[in-house]
């Protein structure tokens, strides 16, 4: 085991675990929830915002943003009704660059529109901040990026934007740190200086926590990255099978939809995603995977599943020693033995 | 000669109403107790297995369905209490089966601890729908305040305490796949063919006065951890001489002259169970909620709280491994768990597996000092009483356990604190 621990801190999936793990209530010495401790919480995982009217009539021709975004994450401090909009980049940006669009959007509704955006409390009651999880050699380049942003905006139009800043992930030793600066520390109310030690780990190990979201089609990652959470995500789709065939008295028939297998595997994320070639390809992952395991299990048990287009994947179990017997096979497949860095080749005709 | 076991089912299945099985056990309870006092047990003590209906509230199926696929008819004899009548074979009156809610029920027989556990055990086996009540050893821990707060100072209570490092081998000592089920015995006689243990195994009774108890435990615990791993504990009768003894899997035997008393005590920890298993879920239960707002649409939002076990010494490698192997190297384990486990370092596993017991998801990560698991909503919070009452009997009877950030041991204090110690009008 020898992780490459620049990469892992720059992978936005583990950003995004990194995230919802520190907003999470735990003991663990290995983990510092550094957000749950400052009273900061989860307000919504992947919302869509989207910029008011008004606003849009106002930027229209000005500047070059999207008329709504779907940032990772965004935080909630209540004791200072405060919002953290938490995007998670592999890299820093230009302010020319296509990403750009997304963060102009992002500053605008992190700005005193807050509140209507997020359909919460009246005018100016609530106050935003714009951060970006980011690898921490890459924090100055996109501060200046964000600088540069606020202050185009500012020039070009009549609007405000809010607070912004970074906070940059880098290895050390036998740590990985988060750092900020002091201004996010004030917004935020965080309870520590940076840098703070978020996760503490061993020789040779690799620093990553239980991923809460294990896919995302459309983050950036090495192939390495890829192939470990294309394994969870199979992991998570084998176990819900599992999970449902053990628990049938037979004689049963289960069906298993792959939508309802991603949304599942991905506490319900998979729903939310509005790329639909990309949920294609997902559920076209997901459909090659229940072919892997269908031919993974005895020819004579083969005939107990099935694919029909309209409805999913149905297992027929007539009685407890197809059953036991189909249990005991799946049971003994591992998803770490097929190849996790196949492409998806989509067809014309493909409709899963 | 007459079959032993076909006079109890002759007399369970003469028994037509609450008031007339409250009678009979409480005369049989009275009975047993003379030939205990006598040493001369003549038929076996009256024993209640304590089990849970899980399942979503929603989805959840009916008892007598569930026992019916398993060959078990249920005879309604009163309101939600039944005769249970085994219908395999030659067919045979187990005992009563008294609905305490919707989701816990009692069964209470007057077979033979061998039979009578095998029945149950093989019940729970062979549905997914039930499971048995787990006290693990930090239950237990707060448990026996209760009890000494009920009792007088000079009363003697009976605590047993089991512990065995399974996974900790320093011997060419290897568990083959049949003894995988096997469970430790609570009974202290070993008899001649008693293995030699070369890893720690810790298995004794404690039998004294309350106010000697009271005033050692907690010291002698500090100073030897597999006191932390209570098994049984037998609460004091109030009404005469025995009490009740609880063991980990929710079985109760009544070692004194009453069965409404026995009764009564069962009630009362099955209300604090209830209550710790509320709280436990709804602190655990990982879900995205949606919340719908006017303006712009639906917000994902992240509920639960992870569950940390954390272990007062780290693991060796070894112990560490075997561990590892010995639970999803074989699809027959003590935790009866099922996962592949991802390796992400000498000592550190994650696995997206599956409970095996309710057959549901559960995620967890190991290393030498924690354990972790996110329980999807929808998974029992059994699920997480049975693993803290595994890890405390097998890897190490100090862990400490927590849900979120708040103390399993706070939390089962808290539910027996709310809960009053009297029996159901």
């Amino acid at each position: 085991m020898n992780p490459n621990l620049e990469e892992i801190c720059k992978d936005p999936l583990f950003q995004l675990n990194l995230a919802l793990w520190i907003s999470q209530p735990h003991p663990s010495p290995h983990i510092y929830p550094l957000f749950y401790k400052s009273g900061l919480n989860i307000y919504s995982i992947g919302p869509s915002l989207a910029l008011p009217p008004d606003i849009r009539l106002e930027v229209s021709g000005k500047i070059n943003c999207q008329d709504s975004g779907r940032p990772d994450l965004v935080l909630e401090l209540k004791s200072k009704k405060t919002f953290c909009v938490l995007e998670c980049k592999t890299s820093s940006f230009s302010s020319q660059s296509s990403t750009s669009k997304q963060a102009r959007t992002f500053l605008l509704i992190t700005g005193p529109i807050i509140s209507e955006v997020l359909g919460i409390g009246g005018k100016r009651e609530n106050q935003g901040i714009l951060c970006y999880f980011i690898g921490a050699h890459d924090t100055g380049l996109m501060e200046t990026t964000l600088e540069n942003l606020a202050k185009e905006i500012k020039c070009k139009t009549s609007l405000r934007v809010g607070k912004f800043g970074c906070f940059g992930i880098k290895p050390s030793k036998l740590t990985v740190v988060l750092e900020y600066s002091d201004h996010i520390k004030s917004f935020l109310n965080l309870v520590k200086d940076s840098p703070v030690d978020i996760i503490k780990f061993e020789e040779d190990t690799d620093p990553r926590p239980l991923y809460f979201i294990p896919y995302d089609p459309n983050v950036e990652q090495t192939e390495q990255e890829q192939k470990l959470c294309r394994r969870i995500l199979f992991e998570r789709i084998l176990s819900q099978v599992i999970s449902q065939i053990g628990g049938v008295t037979t004689p049963a028939s289960i069906t298993f939809t792959t939508g309802e297998l991603l949304s599942s595997a991905t506490l319900g994320l998979y729903e939310i995603w509005e790329d639909a070639k990309a949920k294609k390809n997902m559920r076209k992952l997901v459909n090659n995977f229940l072919t892997h395991l269908k031919k993974s299990v005895d020819v004579s048990l083969r005939g107990c599943i099935r694919y029909e287009r309209q409805r999913g994947w149905i297992f027929d179990l007539e009685n407890n020693e197809i059953h036991e017997e189909l249990l005991r096979q799946l049971q003994r497949f591992k998803p770490e033995n097929l190849d996790l860095s196949e492409q998806i080749q989509l067809t014309l005709f493909n409709n899963f | 000669m007459l079959n032993p076991d076909m006079d109890i089912s002759k007399e369970i299945k003469s028994i037509t109403s609450r008031s007339k099985m409250i009678r009979y056990l409480d005369g049989y309870s009275a009975e047993r107790m003379e030939e205990l006092n006598e040493r001369k047990m003549k038929r076996p003590l009256v024993k209640s297995y304590m089990l849970e209906h899980v399942g979503d509230n929603g989805t959840q199926r009916k008892l007598t369905d569930i026992l019916s696929t398993l060959k078990v008819e249920v005879q309604e004899i009163d309101k939600n209490l039944y005769r249970v009548l085994d219908t395999k074979e030659n067919g045979e009156y187990m005992g009563f089966i008294e609905v305490l809610t919707p989701r816990y029920f009692v069964f209470y027989t007057l077979h033979h601890s061998d039979k009578a556990d095998k029945w149950v055990k093989n019940l729970v086996f062979s549905s997914p729908d039930l499971d048995h009540v787990w006290l693990s050893g930090l239950t237990f821990n707060v448990l026996w305040q209760r009890v000494a707060q009920l009792t007088k100072p000079h009363r003697y209570v009976s605590i047993l305490f089991v512990h065995e490092s399974i996974y900790q081998i320093d011997s060419e000592l290897r568990e083959d796949e049949s003894d995988q089920d096997k469970e430790i015995s609570l009974s202290l006689d070993e008899g001649d063919t008693a293995e030699i243990v070369e890893r720690r195994a810790s298995k004794f009774r404690l039998v004294d006065k309350v106010s000697v108890v009271q005033a050692k435990l907690s010291k002698l615990q500090e100073l030897y951890s597999p006191l932390y791993a209570i098994s049984q504990l037998r609460f004091p009768s109030p009404v005469g001489r025995g009490g009740h003894d609880f063991y980990d899997n929710g079985k109760v035997t009544n070692r004194s002259g009453n069965f409404r008393d026995h009764r009564s005590h069962i009630l009362y920890v099955q209300r604090i169970y209830d209550q710790l298993m509320k709280m436990t879920e709804e602190k655990a239960w990982y879900s995205t909620f949606k919340e719908t707002v006017t303006v712009p649409g639906q917000f994902q939002k992240l509920i639960g709280s992870p569950v940390t076990i954390l272990f007062s010494e780290p693991l060796n490698k070894e112990t560490f491994d075997y561990w590892i192997k010995s639970t999803f190297g074989r699809i027959n384990n003590r935790f009866r768990l099922w996962g592949n486990p991802i390796r992400l370092g000498p000592k550190k596993v994650h696995v997206y597996g599956v409970d095996k017991h309710l057959w549901k998801p559960i995620f967890l990560e190991f290393t030498d000092r924690h354990l972790v698991a996110i329980v999807p909503k929808g998974t029992c919070g059994n699920t997480i009483h049975r693993l803290i009452c595994n890890i405390q009997k097998y890897i190490d009877p100090a862990a400490k356990a927590y849900i979120g950030d708040t103390e399993y041991q706070t939390m089962v204090d808290k539910s027996s604190k709310g809960v009053k110690y009297e029996p159901e009008s």
